[in-house]
């Protein structure tokens, strides 16, 4: 049986005495997109930040692709892509600057990121915005540049927290287009969203967080079956699950 | 208006009252400490002239004539220092601040919010008042053995003084928003620093004269007059000479002939008519400047607006190994017009210390080898002032600054010890720069013998790379992500442990500093426990920090 990309064992993240995850356990596999949907405070921006090495756990492991991201973060980091859900970067540099910069991090060869960064960029159209400083964007331009640096090095598992926020529908329509993409071409993706039909839409399987504690897992239809509600929406099976 | 500017005020107020009242023991002891450096430098310049003019007006003939000199020079410095300051800070506190962006969505009049941020702009601007005109006004009373009444007239003139820099710094801050119609704001930056250069170069050199020392070689009260007139000349023009020849109007012994009230007066009227037109100008022209910064050379481009007319892939200099890193630093310091005109500013005070030492140098003031030996050393510590001045507001808080962009660097794969590292080494060359330069500056001008001004720019490069280690050390190990303001966050219990850490390294330094000039002066000889004292604490502070910052930052959560 192949490794899963990505395996959470019974992670927990403490802050003070407040338990944001508590005993998370959920694999992802290769081509996969895993929806991570909960209130508000339910512990998903913390599980997207500890397997980005933003966080450590309190207790548990996460593994990527086999490896251990608390023993080998480095290596880890490398098979990551992480989209956060506030995409700050550095307002002085230009978009292209910013995306080139990321290439350099992840040690990419200068050919190779020179032309991901062109493919990634007339994907969105934005060939002459790239050439403007990030600080002058607007919400949504920096969502993009942001989903594209995480895509630039063609990493296993992507991360994503909230990636639809500000973004047009033409553009929308794109990321979910490049998350389909990178899943087909066996990539992970764990979603994090508080928007039903995008989940509804692009995941293959949804867990539900709520407190830190993972309460419900399957694909849409096994939440409509657990939530006593077959056939009907995500939004009524989530509403039902978290009442 | 007045109903404005009565809530504003009184919201202030609000806010001021419950940070008292909410105030934790970590604040307090942070308010203390600066409450305790500000009575410190205070109480330091009050003694220093308090000294000075004792004795100087044992002199009866030249005595008076230096301490009239000494105020005069002290009010046209204190008047260029504040104007600077107020050109420099209004642009944060007046056009660029978050609660003016918030006001102005209200229906709240503009004038009083101009009028509002403008009395703060004015207080911050009167530091150089506070610390360097009062403990003189104080320190010649007690000297001179002055009355109530001396005093009553210097409060009312050192207020009046405080309210003509504020209004001059309004008026050119207009000027400098006015000039943007015309010249970029790099160019503006440029040409604002410019024009304070010009003027402190000005004033120096008029202020120190070759003459000088003959200027105050009097043997009779009819040269004692002369010279008088003379002083008179020097100063005669300069916008803070009203001022303080109030102020040497009303000392004892002075002449009366000259009605001081009238003159008190017709200083109040000229600043009076100089705030109607501030008025006027904040009542026209607030808005549309605040709108101007608000979109800004920066802001205001279109979001396509190319950054380079023809661009190269990054990075474009440093293409070895993590020289993006410094490369992305460059780019950071370089594109902050901001920062570079606060860089600006700590230069611009570090060229006037070169030239007071260039002035120290012309008038061979030097005495014993012991003198000339604290001399020197003083000029080290001054010069390593100047490096941990410019760490603290630079390099101290470079890597919070990060803030909600940390999340690039910290999820990346690149080890922290890297960005360390490179942070380092690009603020180490920074402020190595300058630092080395200057040093190298001040031993030309005092004329040190090659061996000792060698030895001397060693002594400031070691400070320069230590003091960084220091600074960046610190702001690395207690980092701070969510606040975005250099000042707060070099103000905090870490940042006061830097500067303490640094001064103590200053100390040391300017110790082993004195005991070379000594050594070399006296016997000739090179005194080679100096250079290796240096060395060994510099060795020693850079490696503290070396190995225990990367690790802190590996232990770092990021809550962005």
């Amino acid at each position: 049986m192949p490794k899963p990309t990505l395996e959470l064992r019974s992670v927990q993240k403490k802050f003070g005495g407040l338990a944001a995850v508590d005993d998370l356990s959920l694999t992802i596999g290769s081509g996969e997109i895993y929806g991570l949907i909960g209130p508000n405070g339910s512990g998903k921006t913390t599980t997207i930040k500890m397997i980005a090495g933003l966080y450590k756990p309190t207790k548990g492991t996460i593994k990527v692709a086999g490896l251990d991201a608390l023993h080998s973060p480095t290596k880890v980091k490398r098979l990551v892509g992480y989209i956060p859900d506030d995409p700050a970067a550095y307002d002085r540099l230009t978009g292209r600057e910013f995306m080139e910069f990321v290439g350099q991090l992840f040690g990419m060869d200068r050919a190779l990121r020179d032309r991901r960064v062109a493919e990634l960029i007339a994907r969105y159209g934005l060939e002459k915005t790239s050439a403007g400083y990030f600080g002058q964007y607007s919400r949504g331009n920096k969502q993009k540049f942001s989903v594209m640096a995480a895509l630039l090095h063609q990493p296993s598992l992507l991360l994503v927290d909230e990636p639809m926020v500000g973004l047009d529908p033409a553009s929308a329509r794109v990321t979910k287009e490049l998350l389909r993409e990178f899943a087909a071409a066996g990539g992970a993706v764990l979603l994090s969203t508080h928007t039903m039909p995008i989940a509804q839409e692009l995941c293959s399987r949804i867990g539900i967080l709520k407190d830190g504690r993972l309460i419900e897992e399957g694909t849409v239809a096994e939440l409509g079956t657990k939530a006593g509600l077959p056939g009907g929406g995500l939004e009524d099976d989530y509403l039902k699950l978290t009442a | 208006m007045f109903g404005s500017l009565a809530l504003l005020f009184g919201n202030q107020r609000r806010i001021v009252r419950k940070a008292f009242l909410e105030l934790n023991w970590a604040t307090a002891v942070v308010a203390a400490v600066f409450v305790v450096i500000g009575a410190g430098i205070f109480v330091g310049a009050y003694v220093f002239f308090l000294r000075s003019f004792q004795a100087l007006l044992a002199e009866p003939l030249a005595g008076p004539l230096i301490a009239r000199y000494v105020l005069e020079s002290s009010f046209s410095l204190i008047f260029l220092l504040g104007a600077m300051s107020f050109v420099v800070s209004s642009v944060n506190h007046i056009f660029r601040a978050d609660e003016v962006r918030f006001l102005a969505a209200m229906p709240v009049d503009p004038l009083a919010v101009f009028i509002y941020r403008f009395s703060g702009a004015a207080l911050l601007a009167a530091w150089p008042v506070i610390f360097l005109g009062l403990p003189a006004i104080i320190a010649l009373g007690v000297a001179s053995a002055a009355s109530a009444a001396y005093y009553l007239f210097c409060a009312i003139v050192l207020l009046l003084f405080v309210f003509f820099i504020a209004v001059t710094g309004g008026l050119l801050s207009f000027l400098a928003a006015w000039l943007t119609r015309f010249i970029g704001r790099s160019l503006l930056w440029i040409v604002e620093a410019a024009f304070f250069l010009a003027l402190l170069f000005g004033l120096i050199r008029r202020i120190i004269p070759r003459s000088l020392f003959t200027l105050f070689n009097v043997g009779t009260p009819e040269a004692a007059a002369a010279a008088g007139d003379r002083l008179s000349a020097i100063f005669r023009g300069f916008p803070s000479h009203p001022f303080a020849e109030v102020v040497s109007l009303v000392l004892p012994g002075s002449p009366t002939g000259r009605p001081v009230i009238m003159l008190v007066l017709l200083n109040a009227a000229l600043i009076a008519v100089a705030a109607l037109i501030l008025i006027e100008l904040g009542r026209r022209y607030f808005l549309p400047v605040w709108r101007i910064h608000e979109e800004g050379g920066f802001l205001a481009r279109p979001e396509d607006a190319p950054a380079r007319a023809a661009r190269q892939p990054f990075p474009r200099l440093f293409r070895w190994r993590y020289g993006y890193l410094f490369e992305k630093d460059c780019l950071m310091l370089f594109r902050n017009a901001e920062d570079l005109s606060r860089a600006g500013f700590l230069l611009m005070l570090m060229i006037v210390y070169v030239l007071a030492a260039r002035a120290i140098s012309v008038m061979e003031a030097f005495g014993p080898t012991e003198l000339y030996a604290a001399v020197v050393a003083f000029a080290f510590a001054a010069i390593g002032y100047f490096a941990l001045t410019i760490g603290m507001r630079f390099v101290f808080p470079s890597l919070s600054l990060e803030g909600k962009s940390a999340w690039v660097l910290w999820s990346s794969p690149v080890h922290i010890h890297e960005f360390f590292s490179w942070k380092f080494f690009f603020w180490s060359a920074a402020v190595g720069l300058p630092i080395t330069l200057a040093a190298a500056v001040t031993a030309l001008l005092f004329g040190l013998p090659l061996w000792l001004g060698v030895f001397f720019v060693y002594a400031a490069m070691s400070a320069a790379v230590s003091l960084t280690a220091v600074t960046l050390g610190q702001g690395s190990i207690f980092p701070n992500f969510r606040d975005r303001d250099p000042d707060t966050l070099s103000t905090s219990p870490a940042g006061l442990a830097a500067a303490a850490i640094g001064l103590a390294y200053i100390w040391i330094v300017a110790g082993y500093v004195r005991r070379f000039t000594l050594a070399y002066l006296l016997v000739g000889q090179i005194d080679t426990l100096s250079i290796f004292g240096i060395l060994i604490v510099s060795w020693a502070v850079i490696t503290i920090y070396w190995i225990a910052a990367p690790r802190a930052m590996d232990r770092i959560e990021f809550p962005g």
